[in-house]
């Protein structure tokens, strides 16, 4: 009797599961996450976070998250309003608007390569992890303007987010924090490698005179004592196969008494890092104008004529930029033009159309 | 006892007494050789008719050179009514020999932009009626000079009001002053006529500015209106000996990197040579009292050189390095 | 005591402005604050009280300062209209021409130079230029004082607001306070940022337009909707008006002029530092061209590309910058 019993209920669930899986055949709801693989031929290997390691259902979710328009106050913007593929996941105004219509205060930042940026994440450094940065442009009133419980209420609305959310984590249940870790995993996930200039390193490319001769500027130091061969001295802040250091520095835009915004100073409380801003990757410049952290500038010759010739005194000023404000950089016509052709050999066009980073939906 | 402290107090005051002087100032108002007095028909050395029923202007003692080439600053403006008798008490300092006393037409350019409603109404810098202040520069009327002109027919009003932080020069006298008993005066004769020398008034011009007549008005206050009652003349700082100061920028056109070599004629004492670009922003600025300065690593492009000395420019000259 | 009694008045403005600045923080920060109004700073030893306020204000309405008696400070700067002129140019005394357009008085204590050429460095300083202009009041505050020294009302006002009688000092001071409590953030953007009124479709498009395509906040930026710098936006290629250069006589300031502040344009027609355009669409038919070529025309100032509707849109934008409690706090003063 007892082995009957056992039988049809194995039985009966069998054929529940069954039908099951009949319903559900396409898409199963399993927490079995998959290792995303990531390629960073020429870079450098990444630092990981160790407790958000990439999957492909969390990359997929972030993903989702990162396009998804329920993120802002009323429907109609996503992050990708204005970190938008096509222009290296940065903005092409000035002063991005939000849902409000109102403009923030400084330019959207690029998103590539975040898994290289190794300190804090905004223009003067106010978040730790990319995780707190990505919760933060959400509940901005001049960005979507949106609160945390009303998002988590929208998401739990779609049955497709909860499952997302399943495979990724292991639970249906929808938090800020798991949202905050998605987001982190799909920007970890976008990887900046195919520029001309990573082909050149390569082999694959090879640079025109103009684009060696900027990039042999680009690299040489400046030298007051012999004009003839000083050179544009721009890799000491913008080095590494990601073209920055992560660090804050003040780059003469403007005197004491010009500077509107307080930059890095605005984190620390300190003077001394008054108008100081995060020093940004180079990969992609050429499609990330507007220039600075409030846009300043629209075009690469406006920039590399700041640097040349424009420097700005205020008290904290890059002493080795201010080394080389009273001569500037020594830079001719034709300097000026190598360099920013140099510059343009970081774009990755593959980028822009990468299947990989585009809107799932 | 009592008697050696009195003692001791007798000689310590009378030593005061003896070290300090009072110093004034005087000055005899005259249109030529006849005394200033509101109205009088006059002529200047153009032959222009007028008369003068106005004339206030802003003097700066700036210092007294004293007792073998001491330079002591006084730094006292003093607002100048030629209608009323000038003799006003500047400091009381220690003083034997007065050698040479300095002054500018005009009130310094760190004080020529305040405001002037701050101060107490009996300051000569606070406001006046008329008024002595120009609004929207804002800074002082160096001179207010008000008249007719007879050369046309009917008379006319002329104004010439001098203003400017670069007409603002400093003039040396040299005069021994007058002494009296702890005092000492700086007597000096004051001729008007000497303000217009040059200046056209026969029609009228209605002149407020700082170029042109009214340029021309302050450096004549700096060259000819004042001489000593030893009949010693003025010489302004911005001299003619100055004046005729040659500036040689070589080489031009420089190359880049190269040394540019910035060669005056004569000495200055603490001239200014400033570099500027065509964007008007100073690249390079040095007080010097050489006759030759070096200046490198000028970036490619056009540059103007400037001489100066107390704001005022001297010379210029523009040079270029090429790429 | 009596003397300094700081206006509730005040105090109620200043903890109103406080709380305002701190509205759009809210939790957040922030990449840069730009709409929240300040609070206002007061001269050194000139800070506001009831009866500084009362006797600025008296004078400012008094035709006492020109010198016929036939006009005040008010004639010019018309409280119904923001503290503007609606003419082209005001004429001062004896029908005597001005030179340029009259501008608003609303937040005018947070400017950080008077005139359009930026030349006066205070409020209080630029007083003394209407008095002493011929084309203005062609008075000397001298003489004025004389006059307001014979009136017993201003006398006892003047002790109990400064401790002194009218004098130079106390007219140019108590015009200083009442000018800095002129402040506006009581517009249709301004309920707006604090999410208590909805814009139109037409409203939200143009405020899109004004930030964004259009980027008129290149220059009209912040919560003044000034950058308050000294530009020239290309409206000839041949000016009458030397703008900064008549006094830095740098011929890099050329016919340039301080960016005014947008706040209640739409009532302070006519328009540029001449009042050449009558109405706002003209205005922005001029940006929208890109202007004409001057040598020192701002790089920003470039053909725009808006069509019609958008300029429309624009204009309805600008619309709400008018401060609706304008006229109310006027009949309240």
């Amino acid at each position: 009797m007892r082995t009957i019993i056992v039988t049809a209920i194995v039985g009966v669930l069998l054929i529940l599961n069954s039908c099951k899986k009949e319903e559900e055949e396409v898409d199963e709801i399993i927490y079995n996450p998959t290792r995303y693989e990531l390629s960073y031929l020429g870079l450098t290997p990444p630092n990981i976070p160790p407790d958000n390691p990439l999957t492909v259902e969390g990359v997929k979710l972030g993903r989702m998250l990162f396009y998804e328009k329920m993120l802002s106050g009323d429907g109609s913007m996503s992050c990708s309003s204005c970190h938008s593929q096509s222009t290296g996941f940065s903005d092409t105004n000035r002063f991005s608007i939000g849902i409000m219509g109102l403009p923030g205060g400084r330019q959207a930042m690029a998103i590539t390569n975040m898994l290289w940026n190794t300190n804090q994440f905004f223009w003067d450094g106010r978040a730790n992890l990319l995780r707190e940065q990505s919760l933060l442009p959400i509940q901005d009133s001049l960005e979507m303007h949106e609160t945390l419980p009303n998002v988590i209420q929208k998401l739990n609305n779609s049955s497709a987010y909860k499952n997302q959310f399943f495979r990724a984590f292991g639970s249906s249940e929808i938090t800020s924090a798991n949202i905050s870790l998605a987001l982190e995993q799909f920007m970890n996930s976008i990887v900046s490698n195919n520029s001309k200039f990573d082909k050149e390193e390569r082999g694959e490319a090879t640079f025109t005179a103009s684009e060696q001769r900027g990039k042999d500027l680009f690299y040489t130091e400046y030298n007051a004592f012999f004009p003839a061969t000083s050179g544009a001295d721009c890799a000491h802040c913008h080095s590494g196969a990601n073209f920055e250091n992560d660090q804050y520095f003040n780059n003469g835009l403007d005197s004491d008494a010009g500077m509107i915004d307080d930059g890095r100073m605005k984190v620390t409380k300190d003077v001394r890092d008054r108008g100081k801003f995060k020093i940004t990757s180079l990969r992609n410049i050429e499609l990330t104008s507007p220039y600075m952290h409030d846009g300043r500038f629209s075009t690469l010759e406006e920039v590399v004529e700041h640097y040349n010739s424009g420097l700005v005194y205020s008290t904290t000023i890059d002493p080795a930029l201010e080394a080389t404000r009273n001569t500037g950089l020594f830079l001719t016509s034709q300097d000026k033009e190598d360099l920013v052709n140099f510059l343009k050999t970081l774009t990755d066009r593959s980028l822009a159309t990468d299947k990989r980073y585009s809107s799932p939906f | 006892m009592k008697k050696y402290i009195v003692f001791t107090a007798l000689i310590i005051t009378s030593t005061l007494a003896f070290s300090q002087t009072q110093l004034d100032i005087k000055i005899n108002h005259k249109l030529g050789s006849n005394a200033f007095t509101l109205n009088d028909t006059c002529y200047n050395n153009l032959g222009n008719k007028i008369n003068l029923s106005r004339l206030e202007y802003y003097l700066t003692v700036v210092s007294v050179t004293h007792d073998g080439g001491t330079i002591t600053p006084i730094d006292k403006v003093l607002l100048i009514n030629a209608n009323v008798a000038t003799l006003d008490s500047l400091t009381t300092m220690s003083i034997t020999n007065l050698e040479k006393v300095t002054l500018a037409v005009g009130v310094k350019p760190s004080l020529n932009h305040n405001d002037p409603s701050l101060l107490p109404a009996s300051h000569p810098l606070a406001p006046k009626s008329p008024s002595m202040h120009w609004g929207w520069t804002p800074g002082y009327r160096f001179v207010a000079m008000e008249g007719r002109t007879f050369a046309v027919t009917p008379d006319r009003q002329y104004e010439i009001h001098s203003l400017g932080d670069l007409n603002y020069f400093h003039t040396t006298i040299s005069t021994a002053g007058i002494s009296s008993t702890g005092k000492k005066t700086i007597e000096l004769n004051a001729d008007y006529l000497e303000s217009i020398r040059d200046i056209d008034l026969s029609n009228g011009p209605l002149d407020h500015g700082e170029i042109r007549n009214n340029k021309k008005n302050l450096e004549n206050f700096r060259d000819f209106v004042f001489t000593s009652i030893e009949g010693n003349p003025s010489v302004g700082l911005n001299n003619i000996a100055i004046d005729n100061i040659k500036m040689s920028v070589f080489p031009n056109p420089a190359s880049k990197g190269e040394n540019v070599k910035i060669t005056l004629s004569e000495t200055i004492n603490d001239g200014t040579i400033s570099i500027t670009d065509l964007k008007g922003s100073i690249v390079f600025k040095t007080i010097t009292s050489e006759k030759v300065t070096e200046v490198n690593h000028l970036k490619p492009g056009i540059y103007i050189c400037t001489l100066s000395k107390n704001g005022a420019s001297l010379s210029s000259r523009k040079f270029v390095v090429s790429n | 005591m009596s003397n300094f009694n700081i206006s509730k008045k005040v105090v109620a403005t200043i903890v109103l402005l406080s709380f305002f600045s701190c509205f759009l923080q809210s939790k957040l920060e922030h990449d840069a604050i730009e709409f929240s109004i300040p609070s206002m700073v007061f001269e050194k030893e000139n800070f506001a009280t009831n009866k500084r306020i009362e006797l600025g204000k008296k004078l400012f309405f008094d035709p006492i300062f020109s010198i016929d008696s036939s006009m005040s400070c008010a004639s010019c700067h018309i409280p119904e209209f923001a503290f503007s002129d609606t003419q082209k140019f005001s004429p001062g005394v004896f029908g005597r021409e001005g030179v340029r357009n009259t501008p608003s008085l609303m937040n005018v204590g947070f400017h950080p130079y008077y005139l359009r050429e930026g030349s006066v460095p205070t409020i209080e300083m630029q007083a003394l230029i209407p008095i002493q202009e011929k084309n203005e009041f062609a008075h000397n505050i001298v003489e004025i004082s004389k006059k307001i020294q014979k009136i017993e009302s201003y006398v006892d006002l003047s002790e109990q607001a400064y401790n002194r009688k009218p004098d130079h000092y106390v007219i140019t001071r108590a015009l200083g306070v009442f000018q800095r409590t002129l402040i506006s953030n009581s517009s249709k953007f301004d309920l707006y940022l604090k999410e208590k009124v909805k814009f139109t479709k037409q409203e939200k498009k143009g405020m899109r337009l004004f930030f964004g395509k259009a980027a008129c906040n290149n220059c009209h930026s912040g919560f003044n909707f000034t950058n308050y710098k000294l530009t020239n936006n290309g409206l000839y290629e041949d000016y009458k008006d030397e703008g900064r250069m008549r006094a830095t006589k740098d011929s890099n300031d050329l016919s340039v002029f301080k960016t005014p502040s947008l706040k209640n344009i739409a009532i302070t027609g006519p328009y540029m530092h001449d009042g050449s355009f009558d109405d706002l669409e003209q205005v922005i038919i001029h940006y929208n061209s890109g202007g004409k070529n001057h040598l020192n025309k701002d790089k920003l100032i470039k053909p725009l590309g808006l069509n019609k509707a958008e300029m429309q849109s624009l204009i309805s934008f600008l619309n709400t910058l008018t401060d609706i409690k304008l006229n109310k706090n006027l009949e309240r003063q």
